[in-house]
């Protein structure tokens, strides 16, 4: 041993088998350190690409923290990507066409159905099923070839919303049908003082969303169970016909210019006292609050009423999120579960709260989401929202409900404004309300045909 | 001699040397390329390709983008051209073009005449025209919109206040015209006026002085010295707005979306309407492949009728 020539590894005098002992040692203790440990930062890699169309400050701001605490997590980047929302379907397509599709999408049904014929998205069932389809309201959820494509979390309602003050200083009581609805605006429209009833919007893609909820409310149908457009039907043109009559009617007590009222104008409109109801959701409380807090407790909430009383109607617009099929679907199906698992999705609907209608009933009995300052200061307005999922005594109507199931054709009735240009050429009368009727029953059949 | 046929043989390059090299030489050639080739590359790129690519769709029907397309011959051509919408877009978009061009060139004079006199202030007035050229189309349709609003805009306030009333800029046809070619106008005038000055000051004061001595009054000197000068310049201002008010996209687009109804859409507006929200690329890149046929047409035709002199 005496002449044994030492290895150069072992020159710290350290035996060899003590030295393999504790290699063994700290090797063995890094597997089971690693096996019950939590994942360590950058464990994994991965950019998870996201488009969002909801461009709300606090949604921005919310979304790029959230994609930090989701990095120092997990290790996977996540990139967004915000754009306007009437640039959603332009972008989503393109991004497709161009090789490079989004892993997470923030948008709308009508679109998700559409990526879902081409095969583009994963489908969210099982997602669902586990948070448990019970818990979504009415029309919330919509099968597509048997599966759920797009997880809502905005209901979007579009109602109406007046001056408590200005209905009480005239005696004037929320109308039941559309004979009082115009006794209403009769009543509230002063345009000598610059005053006006009501602020609608007649032209531009938003009308569809934003002024439509008088057509659902007269059971005006464009589509039957067989996808043949019935709009000009013997059942449905006289209900389309009273609608823009009466629409027409309306037109005659909004600022000047309907035609030119645009989302912006809706809600400033009603903010500055410019018109007494306005439509829109709980983004004009909002709106309130910023420019006008004098208002916060003198408006209230309703839904549009029928043509002869009954039940009345909302708007739905819904907005969700779908995973697109990607290389990167697994990292993506996993940042969502882990974005319900961690009430992200409460701190989400948080950034604009009383914009973001929650689509799950348990939202509502959430605390996180109840003790919000807003949400408890207008408590009274979000149980009137919340009522409108009660499909008793309200429709939530929309384009996206026309025809026998969720179809590309709803897109396509929305973006080729259709609903507008049907206002528009009574409003400019450039037809009676029956060939305005006729005309937009054949441009629906020309593009449904093609398709 | 050893001394002379030195200096011969420094002073005069050999006679083969001189007759091989050509336009450019071989090494001279490599580099010409590898400058150009950034630029060609570029050009093919974002431009070559793309055209090629929208003139190969004309030819298939698809509903989206993702949607496998299937081909159709000339079918989308002929649908479009039977379509009246087409038409009606086709004579909106001439309507236009020669509209703002006629206003820009005959405002662009007057402005540039103006500019050319001497005057105090006047590199400050030079400035201060270029001003809306250079900012970006999208504030410039903002800000006018702003100044247009039925409820709050700036005229609107004025027209009310001396009794004529708000005008709604753009819910009737002939508002939505005047307004877009108003800040069409307002916004590209600036480019005719400072090209126009360019052309102006190339012109030698001894011509105006020879006229002047020769008793050509302020009227006869622009007819006859001013205005022959300016006409290539003309020429190819003309050609040039043209081919840019036709199809002019952003302006129309940004302040009415074609509308009321469709009675400001032209052909760029009716191709990205078709493309992209009624999901028909065919139809849409058929529409826009006849704008740039026609647009290479009247280009054709133009410099026929006003060919431009070599010198």
């Amino acid at each position: 041993m005496a002449g044994q020539r030492p290895s150069p590894l072992f020159s710290t005098a350290m035996p060899r088998r003590r030295f393999l002992h504790t290699l063994g040692a700290a090797g063995g203790a890094a597997l089971l350190g690693s096996a019950g440990m939590p994942q360590r930062v950058y464990a994994r890699k991965g950019t998870i690409r996201i488009f969002n169309n909801e461009t709300d400050p606090d949604t921005i701001a919310f979304l790029k923290a959230m994609a930090k605490t989701y990095r120092a997590e997990t290790g996977v980047r996540v990139k967004i990507e915000t754009v306007p929302v009437m640039q959603t379907v332009t972008k989503v397509t393109t991004a497709i066409k161009a090789g490079r599709p989004y892993d997470f999408i923030i948008y709308f049904t009508n679109l998700a159905i559409l990526l879902a014929e081409q095969g583009q998205l994963v489908p969210l069932t099982d997602i669902i099923r586990e948070v448990g389809e019970d818990d979504f309201g009415p029309r919330a959820l919509r099968l597509f070839q048997d599966d759920y494509w797009l997880y809502p979390y905005d209901y979007n309602f579009n109602y109406l919303l007046y001056r408590k003050d200005l209905f009480a200083e005239k005696g004037l009581q929320v109308p039941n049908d559309w004979d009082e609805f115009l006794e209403v605006l009769r009543a509230l429209n002063d345009p000598a003082s610059k005053r006006y009833a009501i602020t609608l919007p007649f032209g531009g893609l938003h009308t569809n969303w934003g002024n439509t909820a008088f057509l659902w409310a007269a059971g005006v149908q464009f589509y039957d169970n067989e996808w043949n457009v019935v709009l000009d039907s013997d059942d449905n043109k006289p209900r389309a016909i009273r609608t823009l009559e009466f629409l027409a009617e309306v037109a005659k007590y909004t600022p000047p210019g309907p035609m030119e009222a645009s989302l912006k104008d809706m809600l400033i409109n009603f903010s500055s006292g410019l018109s007494a109801i306005t439509s829109y959701t709980g983004r004009a409380i909002h709106t309130i609050e910023d420019r006008n807090p004098e208002l916060a407790d003198k408006y209230g909430i309703m839904s549009y009423p029928g043509p002869d009383g009954g039940r009345r109607a909302v708007t739905y617009g819904d907005d969700g999120f779908s995973i697109g099929k990607t290389e990167n679907s697994e990292l993506t199906v996993d940042f969502f579960r882990w974005f319900l698992a961690t009430e992200r999705l409460i701190d989400y609907q948080l950034t604009v709260p009383l914009h973001y209608q929650p689509t799950q009933f348990s939202t509502y009995e959430n605390e996180k989401w109840r003790s919000h300052p807003l949400i408890e200061k207008h408590w009274e307005a979000v149980e009137t929202m919340r009522g409108f999922m009660n499909t008793d005594t309200t429709l939530a109507g929309s384009i996206d409900f026309q025809g026998p199931r969720p179809s590309p054709n709803h897109a396509r009735l929305a973006i080729a404004g259709v609903i507008p240009k049907m206002y528009q050429r009574v409003l400019m009368k450039r037809m009676t309300p029956s060939e305005a009727v006729d005309t937009a029953a054949e441009e629906i059949r020309d593009f449904t045909t093609r398709s | 001699m050893v001394t002379l046929r030195r200096t011969a043989s420094v002073a005069l390059p050999a006679p083969r040397e001189v007759s091989s090299a050509g336009p450019l030489e071989r090494r001279d050639r490599k580099i010409f390329l590898a400058f150009l080739a950034p630029g060609m590359l570029l050009g093919i790129g974002a431009l070559f390709i793309p055209v090629i690519y929208a003139i190969q769709l004309s030819f298939f029907h698809a509903e989206s983008f993702i949607d496998e397309p299937t081909f159709v011959g000339l079918g989308n051509y002929i649908r479009v051209f039977s379509e009246p919408r087409y038409w009606q877009a086709f004579w909106h978009g001439l309507f236009y073009a020669v509209a703002t061009v006629a206003l820009q060139v005959v405002i662009g004079i007057a402005i540039a005449l103006l500019l050319h006199q001497e005057f105090r202030g006047r590199n400050w007035l030079r400035s201060a025209a270029l001003a809306p050229y250079i900012l970006p189309t999208v504030v410039v349709v903002y800000i006018w919109k702003w100044l247009l609003n039925i409820n709050y805009g700036i005229f609107n306030v004025f027209l009310e206040n001396v009794g004529v009333g708000p005008i709604a800029w753009f819910s009737s046809p002939v508002a939505a015209w005047f307004s877009i070619i108003f800040v069409s106008v307002w916004y590209w005038t600036p480019f005719v006026t400072i090209t126009f000055l360019a052309a102006l000051q190339t012109i030698s004061d001894d011509l105006y002085d020879a006229a002047a001595v020769d008793g050509a009054n302020a009227w006869k000197r622009l007819i006859h010295i001013t205005l022959p000068v300016l006409k290539p310049v003309l020429i190819v201002i003309v050609m040039l707005r043209t081919i840019f008010m036709f199809n002019k996209f952003d302006i129309v687009w940004l302040m009415t979306n074609g509308g009321p109804l469709t009675t400001t859409e032209h052909l760029p507006i009716l191709a990205y309407v078709k493309t992209f929200d009624m999901f028909d690329i065919g139809g849409g890149t058929a529409i826009a492949t006849s704008i740039f046929v026609f647009l290479a047409l009247l280009i054709w035709i133009y410099f026929r009728m006003f060919p431009l002199e070599e010198h």
